[in-house]
């Protein structure tokens, strides 16, 4: 075996030029299929994150009816009293914030043409914060964050360009209120809000088209003063969301109409963009099939290049009595070698594009504003995110690929008789 | 030591077949120098593979050392070669990436001898064809005479019963081959080991000291050569 080993060591340098093309090109099979990894993953984790932060929440109760119509948001099917479902939570530990979350359509009040359905939430100017970050998406130079009570409201700044609003105008928010009776809708009514802040956040859904108004301003003017479509509840980064609605029914199983809600957490929320985000992960995974056959063939070209030019040392080899194994292996740990550089070589390329991607990422903001929604959300800069698995997966089958392609060639050129590879010009 | 029993090779070459061996016996005893010689066509390649383990008999027999070689499995007939027999090739073969030394070795580490008796054989034999100091050399940065005597020495190393010798001069200027010849002639008397060769250079059956003549698959000649080059 030390034998076989020495042999393939030198047999890779004495084809210097051909192991180092091979090896580069597993190389870079291995550093894109690494670092595209990274970049999907970091998108998805971006996004989850941002979907947390901005649009779902870690969980939300809510009727059951009205997420059966989510796609209308009717503020109709209300929760009564949120402010006891709050209560209750809180004596769990929970942290939350109620919201209306409803459709209207906006216009800019001034030039009164134009005007586009978005979604809006009437938010806990004081309570939001505890679930949402939204405020931080708001710097000095695009207004403030909301106050209680007054008629104003905070669109996302792309929204703000595409109707060419901007601070301190006017706009004029059309939308249904909820009926006298529980379920029933009510009357159209028009919302004249001042707009005191542009939404700059991470998440361009909500740069593009959302907007917020004060919770108590709406519940005045579409809900006779009280209830609120959503309970938003914060749990720790990293928890089990599966469980912690559990715990989160369990909560509040014991108040009047528990039965009707609905608890889910942002995975049940944002389902579109989980399966969105499996899909992708399939088709990283047809990525990763292409990478490897790049590889693939890279080695075997090699490996068919190296039994080929020594048929008649095989031969040799052969007659002075080396078995057929032996010469099968030595064959195997050439193509070892060359995957194992190949692979090293691979893997430090990927990390560093891993480091560059996690720590600086990749600006698409131009590409993304203008392809509209992509179903992530992130606004512009991709970053990365470590993935210790792939990485090691992807070396590992770097070798063990580049070894196996090799029997092929090798096997073939044992088959052949002795006296065949002598011959052999 | 070895020997041939009416053995028969045929080659089938699209649909025709071409009796290389028609039935050739011989017998060879131990520290024979001998040459198998003919024109091209005439089958000594052919008898020489067989002797050597290389290829198997459409009909006939081997015997090696008293033992037939037929119906023994692929790794049977390595091991074979490995232990008894050792090979000269017209083109040298010697193996690009090592050294002349690192190509002696390789005979004997087939065998799984410990590093300090491979590396002691291996520089004894490489003084005998008078390649000491060139032990570190790689194939190409010797000549041709030098490297048939790396392959000699490889052949020689593992004291192999029979070396086999497929025109082994054949690659060389007369004067390289003629050294060659005496060398593998001085080891041939001084390690008592049988060399049989496959020629058809004159010079060649000039040393040696039994000549057997094929023409058409069959022994034509089978006599006593000059030997010594004479």
């Amino acid at each position: 075996m030390k034998f076989l080993i020495s042999l393939a060591w030198k047999n890779l340098s004495r084809y210097r030029r051909r192991t180092i093309i091979t090896a580069v090109a597993i190389a870079i099979g291995i550093a894109l299929y690494i670092w595209i990894d990274a970049l999907l993953l970091g998108a998805e984790m971006e996004t989850v994150r941002n979907l947390i932060y901005f649009e779902t929440g870690p969980a939300r109760i809510m009727q059951k009816k009205y997420w059966e119509e989510k796609d209308y948001m009717l503020i109709s099917y209300y929760l009564e009293d949120p402010a006891a479902i709050q209560a209750e939570l809180k004596k769990e530990g929970y942290e939350s914030t109620q919201r209306i979350s409803f459709l209207g359509n906006i216009m800019n009040l001034e030039q009164q043409e134009g005007s586009f359905q978005i979604k809006m939430a009437a938010i806990d100017a004081k309570t939001d914060g505890v679930v949402f970050k939204l405020e931080d998406g708001i710097v000095p130079e695009n207004g403030r964050f909301l106050e209680s009570g007054e008629p104003e409201i905070i669109i996302g700044k792309d929204l703000a360009e595409d109707l060419d609003i901007k601070l301190d105008d006017w706009v004029l928010v059309t939308t249904k209120t909820a009926g006298d009776v529980y379920g029933e809708a009510g009357s159209w009514d028009d919302l004249e809000l001042k707009v005191v802040g542009l939404l700059s956040t991470p998440n361009p859904l909500i740069n593009k088209g959302m907007a917020f108004i004060p919770l108590d301003y709406a519940k005045q003017r579409l809900m006779r003063g009280q209830g609120a479509t959503d309970v938003i509840v914060n749990f720790p980064a990293g928890a089990d969301s599966g469980s912690e609605v559990e715990k989160i029914k369990a909560a509040i199983a014991g108040l009047p109409g528990a039965g009707d809600w609905e608890v889910l957490d942002y995975k049940e929320l944002a389902r579109e963009f989980i399966m969105l985000a499996s899909t992708k992960s399939g088709g990283s995974k047809i990525i990763l099939f292409l990478f490897f056959i790049i590889a693939v063939i890279g080695i075997s070209n090699t490996m068919l290049m190296a039994v080929f030019e020594r048929v008649k040392e095989i031969g040799m080899m052969r007659a002075m009595g080396m078995k057929d194994r032996a010469i099968v292996w030595a064959f195997f740990l050439e193509a070892t070698g060359i995957g194992f550089v190949g692979s090293l070589v691979g893997l430090v390329l990927g990390i560093l594009l891993t480091a560059y991607m996690v720590i600086w990422g990749l600006d698409f903001s131009g590409m993304i504003q203008g392809m509209g929604n992509i179903g992530y959300r992130t606004a512009g800069v991709f970053k990365g995110w470590w993935n210790f698995d792939t990485m090691l997966s992807a070396f590992f089958m770097g070798i063990i690929i580049s070894g196996l392609v090799s029997f092929i060639p090798a096997l073939r050129a044992v088959r052949m008789q002795i006296t065949e590879c002598l011959r052999d010009k | 030591m070895v020997k041939a029993d009416n053995v028969k090779k045929d080659y089938t070459i699209g649909k025709v077949v071409v009796h290389a061996l028609r039935g050739v016996t011989i017998d060879v005893e131990q520290g024979e120098f001998m040459s198998i010689a003919g024109p091209s066509g005439s089958g000594k390649t052919t008898l020489l593979n067989l002797i050597g383990c290389l290829d198997t008999a459409s009909a006939g027999e081997i015997y090696i050392d008293g033992q037939a070689v037929s119906g023994r499995s692929k790794n049977e007939l390595a091991l074979l070669r490995r232990e008894k027999l050792g090979f000269v090739f017209q083109s040298f073969n010697l193996i690009p990436v090592l050294t002349a030394i690192e190509n002696v070795s390789f005979a004997l580490s087939l065998l799984g001898l410990d590093s300090d008796t491979v590396q002691k054989k291996s520089m004894q034999i490489m003084e005998e064809v008078g390649l000491k100091g060139l032990e570190k050399r790689f194939p190409n940065e010797l000549s041709g005479g030098q490297q048939q005597r790396v392959a000699i020495a490889r052949a020689l190393v593992k004291d192999p019963g029979i070396v086999l010798a497929d025109e082994p001069t054949a690659n060389l200027d007369s004067n390289t081959g003629k050294d060659i010849l005496k060398l593998m002639e001085e080891l041939n008397k001084k390690h008592k080991t049988t060399f049989i060769f496959s020629t058809h250079d004159s010079m060649v059956m000039d040393f040696a000291h039994r000549l057997v003549q094929l023409h058409d698959g069959l022994i034509a000649k089978n006599g006593v050569g000059k030997g010594g080059g004479k």
